[in-house]
């Protein structure tokens, strides 16, 4: 995440949000560059205004560009203030036109608009169920079309901030523990599959069968008692669920996944309580046959045009959604902005 | 021009008006006190009310308020979010997760990992002059790492004999030999009828497409592939 960016974005939006134009526009761009400058130079600054000696001027761009640039000095050798910007309105009628916006709370109605319109397209692309991409969109975006001024955006973003690092923190300890269980499955299953056919190794594989019995009970402990979490609340859990079924995303937001075969979920439930956890003999187990099947994972290099099949069945799924189709209608460059946003916090939410 | 005195006090107001009391009390404060000088300072030319604003609080107060604004509620919002950081949170995920993996994880190697990184998640803590035993009686981290109370005594314990001791895992197998020597000589004798059992077993791998639904298990799962091993 872009960090300097992202407060110098925090300065400038409220002399942005005043429409300037001309000498006023001019000094307000040129500020920034001078801003970026110092914050690339200096990554840790939280107060680049102040940090960078700024201050001054920050304070008088701002007084410029809320009086509708009536008090902004023209810049040497520039053409006089005729009272008109460039749009050729007159300074009357730029007044009017604030008065009529505070009136009817304009700027911030259409910045919420565009978090909401931003929120359900993203909502409509997303996975409600997946936590990695969705948890932290809807604790930012979500809330913020509610916001009744730009501040209170500020509010909400600090509030979602922290909101959004208890969710990657859990995320992060709920992937852990689901892939711990389901390794300990599967490598039950592999153990159990190599002695069925005899190989090599099977007297090797029976010996890991009574260690991996024995990691799974203290691990099951671990997560009934520890954690409070028995299989039936990993399984009725729809981002565990699918979780232990190893996804692999078919989109940039995961919402159309590959996975393996879903009855491995009976399978596992199977295993896990009839056979590693039941007490029953190995020599028992070994010479019954199981139940479900087991499907293992399809091995890419070997069957790539499943791949590929899955890839275009996933595009043509997600034709017609904004998001992914090109059809995003941008209001403004903040639409796009948020986007980026969308895709940092996401991004954020799935480096692990 | 002509100079619209009325509209900027009207305008003002609205901006003061328009900047709620819990969220943003120095510009409401700031652009109502403003419109009052307006009211008692008329002038003809926006270049006069400028340069006699200059001369008052009131030439840079529109942006001090809005930094006072910015930092009010950031303070506001760490009130009620509290005054953990990213990096203190990821420290006690770490250490959680050392705690995860050495009880569970089958592989020595991510075990070892995981020991090591919960063990640098404790130097940092210590060098930054927190105490694990103090942040993890904070209820916010109980909900965060989403244990229960037998599980936080557990971890505690664990953490308190790891950061005594370093990382100990017990592999002893002295406790099942005994059954490991008896099973492995068991399967050498009986391959047929091992491989008899696996016979009617369906051996094969597959994938298929999981689409977000309605289903209580959130999915639908469509274009289910085989392939026979």
């Amino acid at each position: 995440m872009d960090m300097i960016k992202i407060l110098i974005d925090a300065y400038m939006k409220p002399l942005y949000d005043t429409n300037p134009s001309g000498n006023l526009l001019e000094a307000i761009q040129t500020f920034e560059q001078k801003l970026y400058v110092y914050g690339r130079a200096n990554p840790d600054a939280m107060d680049i205004v102040g940090e960078s000696g700024n201050r001054d001027e920050y304070n008088q761009l701002y007084m410029a560009a809320i009086s509708g640039g009536a008090a902004y000095e023209a810049a040497p050798g520039s053409a006089e203030d005729s009272g008109a910007d460039d749009s050729g309105k007159s300074m009357e009628e730029l007044i009017d036109e604030q008065i009529a916006a505070e009136r009817e709370r304009l700027t911030v109605k259409e910045l919420t608009a565009e978090y909401r319109k931003i929120y359900d397209e993203f909502m409509e692309a997303c996975d409600p169920n997946y936590e990695i991409t969705v948890a932290s969109v809807k604790a930012t975006l979500g809330t913020y079309q509610d916001a009744t001024c730009a501040e209170e955006i500020t509010y909400m973003s600090a509030v979602a901030g922290a909101v959004c690092e208890d969710v990657s923190v859990k995320t992060k300890l709920k992937t852990e523990m689901v892939v711990i269980l389901t390794s300990l499955i599967t490598g039950w299953e592999n153990s159990k599959k190599k002695i069925r056919e005899n190989d090599e190794a099977m007297d090797k594989y029976a010996q890991a069968m009574v260690v991996t019995r024995r990691q799974t009970i203290r691990y099951y402990r671990f997560l009934t008692e520890d954690m409070g979490i028995t299989f039936d609340d990993m399984i009725n859990d729809p981002f565990s669920f699918i979780t232990m079924l190893q996804p692999q995303g078919l989109d940039s937001l995961w919402r159309i996944k590959k996975v393996m075969h879903p009855d491995n979920i009976k399978a596992m439930r199977y295993v896990l309580f009839e056979e590693i956890l039941s007490g029953r003999p190995l020599t028992d187990i070994l010479l019954t046959p199981q139940q479900y099947p087991f499907y293992g994972v399809i091995d890419s290099a070997m069957h790539p045009e499943i791949d590929a099949e899955f890839l275009k069945a996933a595009e043509t799924m997600n034709k017609g959604i904004s998001f992914f189709g090109g059809k995003i209608e941008t209001i403004s460059q903040d639409s796009e902005e948020l986007h980026k946003k969308t895709a940092e916090f996401i991004a954020m939410n799935t480096s692990y | 021009m002509a100079y619209q005195h009325d509209k900027i006090i009207e305008l003002y107001m609205l901006k003061s008006e328009n900047f709620p009391e819990d969220i943003a009390p120095n510009q409401r404060k700031f652009y109502r006190e403003a419109a009052e000088w307006l009211k008692d300072n008329r002038f003809d030319s926006a270049e006069a009310a400028a340069e006699a604003m200059k001369q008052t609080e009131y030439y840079t107060g529109g942006a001090e308020a809005l930094n006072a604004d910015d930092a009010f509620v950031r303070a506001k919002a760490k009130e009620f979010t509290g005054r953990r950081s990213f990096k203190q949170k990821e420290a006690m995920r770490r250490i959680l997760n050392g705690y995860m993996q050495i009880t569970g994880n089958p592989q020595a190697e991510y075990r070892r990992e995981a020991a090591d990184d919960m063990a640098e998640a404790l130097r940092w803590l210590e060098s930054t002059g927190l105490d694990f035993d103090e942040m993890i009686s904070d209820e916010a981290y109980r909900d965060i790492l989403m244990m229960t109370e037998a599980g936080f005594a557990n971890f505690i314990e664990f953490v308190h004999s790891f950061a005594a001791g370093g990382y100990v895992y017990d592999d002893r197998t002295d406790d099942i030999a005994e059954e490991q020597a008896m099973i492995a000589e068991w399967v050498k004798e009986n391959k047929e009828r091992l491989a008899e059992a696996g016979k009617s077993e369906k051996w094969s791998t597959a994938a298929c497409i999981a689409v977000p639904s309605d289903d209580p298990c959130g999915y639908d799962f469509i274009q289910l592939k085989e392939v026979e091993q």
